[in-house]
């Protein structure tokens, strides 16, 4: 659990309350000074809590928001803006952007600009990103990664109600009687909206749980019904809940009547595709009785909520899924009351605010479409527009397509690594190398796109910067900034209104704070609004400086009507189309594109681990983190397994048409036969060959353009390779030119797991090559250690410079390697001791046998201390004594004269009742005695007894 | 009462031995007497290295006073060879003319230094270091002032063991050696290395994959000639190429010879009233230059000797050791063995080399340079033969590695 800070610990001046970075729950957390940590950089000084006050969370929080004050170090941070990777001044690097930007308007129109923006920039970024845009290059081209998450929900919410609204509220999933979840492992990927459904169902044990996933994810644990259903399949499982509605008399007749449209259509198309339980569970491949319990609990169950994520939405037919889900709610009137909602959960921390602004190629702003003449000449009205968008620009696959082929001809890239997430990202990255003119604006150097930009803008990140957020239960909050701007890093709004000035229109963009522009977003919100667009905040147009540095969470809409907010939309039965209805949307359900074939024989999953966000930018640098799964793994079921000769950690190739990973494999009895599943977030920076992006195709849904990530059609065969290991250094270095690495960060060193097909003929040279010249290591002053078997072809090696252990690797053929934390502790001291050498490269601590001294007589391997404690406690006076009790000096006799002399001094001392020392002119090498090991205990326990965690 | 006659031709370490087991096992059983052709007793010619370094003096390496053997009855000839053995009569011929009987033989001639038939090897300046005499003379000629160039020729044991001594005395030493390696018949190609660079640390320098072509004179050593025809000034070159059983006594008395005088378990010579042990014997084929066979063979024959017909002696896995300090060196079994499976730990900046041979899962040769605390360990584990493959990953790491594998809780090795 993490720590809580109740009020009045802490006094209110030293707390910054802030929400987290990551997923959409939007938690509140608490950021304080930790006096009492030790201060080594920046992210050591700090420490968090989460808010128990926060209405997302109310003192809970996930291990990644636990672990975010260990992500503020400056490593890896980008802190100045940089042209062809040579650092210059803002003034510079904005004017060559504004100037670029300006000539290829200029020479190729509007739609040859675009920006790709980001789920994790502030509301306020996101207005200022999307005005310039369509308001200023008269652009449709922004589009955001929020189109690889949630574009597919929008599209459903927009078909159905008119417009993009989330009807519910957290709570509604802990006062509902029957919570299912759909394609949301919710317990890795929302950790705390899952510990709220965990502690009602623990308080009501009547309520019921039912998780709807092709996988047995950790979420099942609290599941009292599991649908593995055939991937892909979800639509027929919803329509078969409308006909099973209608046939069991669960229709809400009078809400259908009164506040929709297109029921009858819908219901027949739902009928003629899913007619019964048993069609339902042939079509899904699930069991009847389970469809039956299901059908049977939804039907009969008032309080309903259908928490639908990435398994719905991550579709080429994800807005149908979406709709699916949204007609059983209308259908049974279970929207817009307490416990009873379709709910869209979002992935990013901000996905929510760039729907509000129209960050998205599809809308125009502020929850206005285009399409409309009246809402385009309202908004460049609003904006004094020059030139306004005229229509959508270019969703995410479309505008990559569109770099690729040389129409988009400059591109800015906000906060987001679009060259790994793009599904056929090899393509991607194609078309990033391809571009003209690339603008990165990041917090980090180096990501696997930011080494395609002519431009790079440093970009303050979580903890600097300053705004708002909207979470998924569409509740605004204030990020806060508690650090000042590192290096020359600004905020992305403040870039995006420098260009807007410098292309002309300094008015337009004249914002002197981040709460001036909330207050244009919010003016625009209600701006000629009438209550014909739910998205308002008309409410806090003129709020004060001071009053948005206070802003408490909040639920839109805050306007006239609801000053204080608002829990739950449509309780009125009020939709946001011309007619106020909501819409049935007829679904014909769509099987995934993937194709299984002899060549491709396994259906391939992707999803989020509970541990790593996106692309690892910011999680791969917490040690913590990254120890849930250390490295890119394949999950199997064992049988598959088993059917591939492979067993658990063996090193998979993950192929298709578009490319190849390398990954570990991992034995999931959750995991259906036939189906494969791999995380997102590994990518160039952080293996070899782990980026999923790569395997899948840009096949996308026909509305909302959100590809289907969760279907891809591979080959599974194992990798077999020539050595395997790992390499732990005590400073960077490059990554090696093998088949398979990954890169791990740990405390005091970085770590790489190893494997090649190709043999390494001397592994000492090779650490040589790979390490000194990064670590800075003259190799004539290095010592190697090392210890090698010719019959198991294991290698283990040690490099040491100045008795500072530098780095280690363990090489073995078949992969058998020593656990690795004890090793990297060693990385933990300064020097390495002597005598934990031995230790280091065996890779464990010895006994710590009984320390006998350095060597006497050699024949019987008899050490000095053995010898002084038979002449002192026993008493023995001469060399006979000592033989007849040690065998010392009874065969070549070598050692007798040494012998001699021990016991001239002990005696010698013991008439001084002088402490025993070792006789003058004996010339036994001390050194190559054993000497006591280290209480490595204790040595533990001091490097991970950090208090509070 | 009548006691058998016991006389032992040779007083170094073999007959020494022979006589403490005499003494505990059967005091007073034997009327014994010993002739040695050197002026002093017996004493541990093991030591002479460090006797030439200077870390021992003459009285430290003595291995009996006489008044030991005026306590235990036994007469002692020094400075007195036998020259003759009948054994017709049972009569030898001292070289002072002393006839003496005997009831019982042993023969303990021990060995002489091999030195090469190449020419000027009658030249002033030509040593070995074999006895006490040979180590005087040598610090003798490192106590004079004029800087003498010292040649060792071998660079094994005994070679590197004299060059170490002598460059203690602060001379100038150079080794000379017909391999590439040092001690290459007791080392690998990395120890050797190991060795080599140790050496030269102390000040000791190499000609490898050299052969000694010539010395030359006049009348003293001025120079040798090298096979490829490099020449090096040398005053005094030491031989250390190696050994030979010093065997024409018993040859020229008709006793069963072939590199040594042969024998039988119970170290029985053809004539079954003479006895042979140490470096002049050959068992089974083999000869014997390290003490521990040695050693056992006078355990048996002391037995052998007070009448028990069971005694008898075998071969074993022979360890040997270097006595160079602060550079210990164990080998034993088959270390240098292209068939086994090899282990290696190595710390170059510290000269710390352990290499285990494999076979079959068991371990069948050890070599540790620099490091020699597990040998005997690694000994008991060739000696009892026993499968490793449990603790394979750690072995080479030692005694205290394996045993907190085995013990509860202890992290399990890699299989």
């Amino acid at each position: 659990m993490p720590p809580v800070v109740k009020r009045g610990e802490v006094s209110s001046d030293q707390v910054t309350d802030t929400t987290c970075a990551y997923c959409g729950v939007g938690c509140g957390i608490k950021v304080f000074r930790d006096e009492a940590k030790p201060s080594q950089g920046t992210e050591r000084c700090w420490n968090l809590a989460a808010d128990t006050a926060h209405p997302a969370n109310l003192g809970r929080l996930c291990s990644k928001g636990s672990a975010l004050t260990e992500t503020l170090g400056m490593q890896g941070r980008l802190l100045s803006p940089k042209i062809h990777g040579q650092n210059v001044n803002w003034n510079r690097a904005l004017d060559h952007v504004a100037k670029r930007f300006s000539e290829t308007l200029k020479t190729h129109g509007p739609n040859a600009v675009a920006l790709y923006v980001s789920g994790q920039l502030l509301t306020e970024d996101y207005y200022v990103a999307n005005k310039l845009t369509k308001g200023f290059m008269g652009s449709g081209n922004i589009d955001t990664n929020s189109r690889l998450c949630m574009s597919s929900a929008v599209a459903a919410h927009t078909r159905a109600f008119g417009e993009d609204l989330v009807p519910g509220c957290y709570q509604d999933l802990e006062i509902a009687d029957l919570v299912v979840l759909v394609g949301s492992n919710t317990a890795w990927a929302h950790p705390v909206v899952y510990q709220r459904i965990a502690a009602a169902k623990e308080q009501r044990p009547q309520m019921r749980v039912v998780v709807v996933d092709p996988r047995r994810t950790a979420t099942c644990e609290i599941a009292d019904l599991h649908l593995a259903i055939e991937p892909g399949s979800d639509a027929v499982l919803f329509n078969g809940v409308l006909a099973a509605l209608a046939d069991t008399g669960q229709l809400d007749d009078g809400f259908i009547a009164a506040h929709t449209q297109g029921f009858d259509q819908t219901l027949d198309s739902a009928r003629r595709t899913a007619p019964s339980a048993a069609a339902v569970a042939a079509l899904c491949k699930s069991s009847t009785q389970d469809v039956e319990r299901f059908l049977d609990w939804f039907c009969h169950t008032e309080r309903v909520v259908t928490l639908f994520s990435q398994g719905i939405n991550q579709s080429s037919s994800g807005v149908d899924k979406g709709n699916a889900i949204i007609n059983c709610h209308l259908a049974s009137g279970r929207i817009g009351k307490p416990g009873a909602a379709p709910f869209s959960i979002t992935g990013q921390p901000n996905a929510m605010g760039g729907r509000e602004v129209g960050g998205l190629a599809s809308m125009l702003a502020a929850h206005m479409p285009f399409g409309s003449p009246d809402d385009l000449d309202r908004v460049a009205r609003f904006w004094k527009a020059p030139r306004i968008a005229a229509g959508p620009g270019l969703k995410a696959v479309d505008l990559f397509r569109a770099v690729h082929a040389g129409q988009v001809r400059a591109l800015w890239i906000a906060g987001t690594n679009p060259a790994v997430s793009m599904p056929e990202s090899d393509f991607v990255q194609e078309a990033l190398r391809r571009c003209e003119f690339l603008v990165v604006s990041e917090c980090v150097e180096v990501t696997d796109t930011s080494r395609y930009a002519e431009v790079l803008l440093p970009a303050a990140g979580w903890g600097e910067k300053d705004g708002t957020v909207t979470n998924s239960e569409r509740r605004i909050s204030r990020q806060r900034a508690f650090l000042p701007l590192p290096g020359e890093a600004r905020p992305d709004w403040w870039m995006f209104a420098q260009v807007g000035a410098r292309l002309g229109h300094p008015e337009a963009f004249d914002y002197p704070s981040a709460a001036a522009v909330f207050r244009e977003h919010a003016a625009l919100s209600g701006f000629e609004n009438n209550a014909s667009r739910a998205f308002d905040i008309s409410g806090l147009h003129s709020i004060s400086d001071q009053a948005y540095d206070q802003l408490q969470p909040v639920q839109w809409p805050v306007n006239t009507a609801h000053p204080q907010g608002c829990e739950r939309l449509f309780s009125d039965g009020r939709f946001y189309t011309a007619d106020q209805r909501a819409r049935f949307i007829p679904v014909q359900p769509e099987a995934p594109r993937a194709r299984l074939d002899q060549s491709h024989p396994v259906l391939l999953n992707t999803g989020r681990l509970r541990d790593q966000w996106h692309t690892m930018t910011r999680t791969g640098k917490v040690p913590r983190l990254t120890q849930h799964r250390e490295e890119p793994e394949l999950s199997l079921s064992p049988e598959d397994a088993d059917r591939l000769g492979c067993k658990a950690g063996d090193l998979v190739e993950v192929e298709n048409e578009r490319g190849r990973l390398v990954l570990r494999l991992r034995l999931d009895p959750g995991m259906q036969s036939g189906q494969a599943f791999a995380p997102i977030h590994w990518n160039d920076q952080y293996a070899a060959h782990a980026r999923v992006g790569q395997l899948i195709a840009a096949v996308t849904d026909p509305h909302s353009g959100q590809p289907e990530f969760k279907q891809t059609a591979v080959r599974v065969s194992p990798y077999q390779p020539a050595w395997q290991g790992f390499l732990v250094t005590r400073g960077p270095i490059p990554a090696p030119a093998v088949d398979y690495w990954v890169r791990l960060e740990r405390p005091q060193c970085a770590r790489f797991e190893l494997a090649d097909r190709r043999p390494v003929q001397d592994f000492r040279q090779w650490l040589l090559e790979h390490t000194s010249t990064p670590l800075g290591i003259d190799s004539r002053d290095a010592t190697v250690l090392e210890y090698s078997d010719t019959g198991t072809g294991r290698t283990r090696l040690a490099l040491i410079a100045d008795d500072r252990l530098q780095a280690v690797a363990y090489l073995d053929p078949a992969g058998r390697l020593p656990p690795r934390d004890w090793i990297e502790e060693q990385f933990h001291a300064d020097q390495l001791p002597i005598e934990q050498r031995r230790a280091l490269l065996a890779g464990r601590p010895s006994s710590g046998l009984q320390d006998t001294g350095p060597v006497i007589c050699s024949c019987f391997q008899v050490g000095k201390h053995s010898i002084l404690d038979v002449i002192t406690r026993q008493g023995a006076t001469n060399v006979e004594q000592i033989g007849a009790q040690l065998r010392a000096g009874t065969n070549c006799g070598s050692c007798i004269p040494e012998l001699r002399n021990l016991i001239v001094d002990a005696n010698a001392a013991a008439d001084s009742t002088a402490p025993v020392e070792a006789p003058a002119g004996i010339t036994v090498d001390e050194v190559s005695g054993a000497a006591p090991q280290p209480t490595q205990p204790d040595a533990r326990s001091a490097v991970s007894g950090r208090s509070g965690d | 009462m009548h006691r058998p006659k016991l006389v032992i031709i040779g007083n170094g370490m073999a007959c020494c031995r022979l006589l403490d087991e005499l003494v505990q096992l059967a005091p007073g059983r034997h009327d014994i007497e010993v002739f040695g052709s050197e002026a002093t007793g017996g004493y541990n010619r093991i030591l002479l290295s460090p006797l030439v370094a200077g870390q021992l003096g003459p009285q430290d390496i003595e291995l009996h006073t006489s008044d030991w053997y005026e306590e235990h009855g036994i007469l002692r000839h020094c400075g007195e060879a036998i020259v003759e053995i009948n054994r017709e009569t049972r009569t030898l011929t001292s070289s002072k003319g002393r006839q003496v009987h005997y009831d019982q033989l042993v023969v303990a001639t021990g060995s002489r230094a091999r030195v090469p038939e190449i020419p000027g090897t009658d030249l002033s300046g030509v040593r070995v270091l074999r006895t006490l005499d040979d180590a005087d003379a040598l610090i003798g000629q490192t106590r004079d002032d004029s800087g003498k160039r010292f040649v060792v020729a071998g660079g094994g044991l005994l070679g590197l063991e004299a060059a170490w001594g002598l460059r203690q005395r602060g001379a100038k030493v150079t080794v000379v050696h017909n391999s590439e390696r040092l001690m290459n018949r007791q080392l690998d190609h990395k120890a050797s290395d190991i060795l080599y660079h140790q050496l030269r640390a102390c000040g000791i320098e190499f000609v490898m994959n050299a052969r000694l072509a010539s010395l030359s004179g006049p009348g003293r050593i001025e120079s040798i000639q090298l096979a490829d025809g490099h020449k090096l000034d040398a005053d005094v070159v030491l031989f250390a190429i190696g050994i030979v059983p010093e065997t024409s006594l018993a040859c020229a008395s008709g006793l069963d010879t072939a590199k040594a005088v042969v024998v039988d378990a119970q170290l029985r010579t053809s004539d079954p009233r003479v006895f042979a042990l140490g470096e002049c014997s050959e068992f089974q084929g083999q000869t014997f230059g390290t003490v521990e066979p040695i050693y056992r063979q006078a355990a048996v024959l002391a037995r052998v000797l007070t009448g028990d017909e069971q005694a008898k002696f075998g071969l074993a896995t022979t360890p040997t050791q270097l006595k160079i300090s602060g550079m210990p060196l164990f080998s034993s079994g088959a270390y240098v063995d292209d068939s086994a499976e090899e282990m290696a730990y190595l710390e170059p900046d510290r000269g710390t080399y352990r290499k285990l041979s494999v076979r079959d899962g068991r371990l069948v040769g050890v070599l540790l340079l620099g490091d020699t605390s597990d040998a005997l360990w690694y000994q008991e584990l060739i000696d009892r033969s026993q499968q490793i493959d449990r603790m394979r990953d750690i072995l080479v790491f030692g005694r205290a590695f394996a045993e907190s594998a085995e013990q509860p809780g202890g992290v399990p090795c890699l299989q």
